[in-house]
């Protein structure tokens, strides 16, 4: 068994380190949030990346939950569809939240198209794309319209990094990291 | 008609629309999961208070952070006001935003380019 005490020790002093596998209620999300931003006052002193850790990992709880109640009506075979993976760590250069869950093939390309079109913006395109969905007065159930993933983008200066992994013929598991690095 | 008051909570920011005075107040979080929800009876209050308003209408809005699923409402919110300036009558509008908050602050500057109207920028320290 490996010490315990050697893994704390590994860990920068001033780190963060949090995993959870399960489905994501909103209870779930008020309360992690107030974990890592209480954290967070301890161990970051720059108040613009607590900010922004606290705002982009709003974000990506807010769409894990909302994906999951979509996918609650079908289920995934050998695996609880509601329960999705969430990581936030740090190191030396800044912090890493990333999420997985179980999404719909038919619905992996729309969400592929719109990744890449993200990634492929500069900062300034960013902020034409998020205009342009502002503004287009069309909601989704959740109220944003699909404004999430590009207010990451922007917030972080990042690219997002993610994949597909799939699991059967109907559905894949989606990864998606994000980072949020001190420098930017 | 009444004024409208709703206290804030962990996710939804307090709101003082008062038709009497014509001093609109929003202030503090707007992170809820389904912003839409929270907004709909504000978007309906303003309709009202449009058919007859005060000659002068002060908004002041003061978030401390708020998700997308808010940003579309708070730009509807912005579109019912702003049809005060499009009928002729006086309408200030302040943004109020944290001390170093660089995001809010260009979040207040883009809606005020969005909609055409100028907004009073108010660091808070």
């Amino acid at each position: 068994m490996e010490s315990y005490f050697e893994i704390y020790k590994n860990m920068l002093p001033n780190s963060i380190k949090l995993s959870y596998k399960g489905t994501v209620t909103f209870q779930l999300i008020d309360s992690i949030l107030q974990i890592i931003s209480s954290r967070l006052d301890v161990i970051e002193d720059n108040i613009n990346i607590r900010r922004k850790v606290y705002c982009v990992l709003m974000e990506c709880l807010q769409n894990l939950s909302i994906h999951i109640e979509e996918i609650e009506k079908l289920p995934v075979k050998n695996y609880d569809s509601t329960c999705a993976l969430l990581t936030i760590e740090n190191d030396n250069n800044g912090y890493i939240i990333s999420t997985g869950n179980f999404i719909q093939n038919e619905r992996i390309q729309p969400l592929q198209k719109r990744l890449e079109e993200i990634n492929k913006s500069n900062i300034d395109e960013l902020k034409i794309l998020y205009n342009k969905i502002l503004t287009n007065n069309t909601y989704n159930a959740k109220g944003g319209g699909g404004l999430g993933f590009i207010d990451i983008a922007r917030k972080t200066n990042e690219k997002l990094d993610y994949n597909f992994v799939k699991v059967d013929n109907l559905y894949s598991f989606f990864h998606l990291e994000v980072k949020i690095k001190k420098s930017n | 008609m009444e004024p409208l008051y709703i206290e804030s909570t962990l996710k939804t920011p307090e709101v003082k629309f008062d038709n009497k005075t014509g001093i609109f107040e929003v202030k503090g979080m707007s992170c809820a999961e389904y912003a839409l929800d929270f907004y709909k009876p504000l978007f309906s209050w303003l309709d009202k208070y449009i058919e007859d308003p005060q000659s002068q209408t002060i908004v002041n809005i003061h978030f401390k952070y708020f998700n997308t699923s808010s940003a579309k409402c708070i730009l509807q919110l912005f579109e019912r006001i702003a049809q005060l300036e499009s009928a002729g009558r006086q309408l200030e509008i302040n943004w109020f935003y944290n001390k170093n908050d660089e995001q809010m602050l260009a979040d207040g500057e883009n809606y005020s380019e969005i909609l055409g109207i100028d907004f009073v920028m108010k660091e808070v320290s």
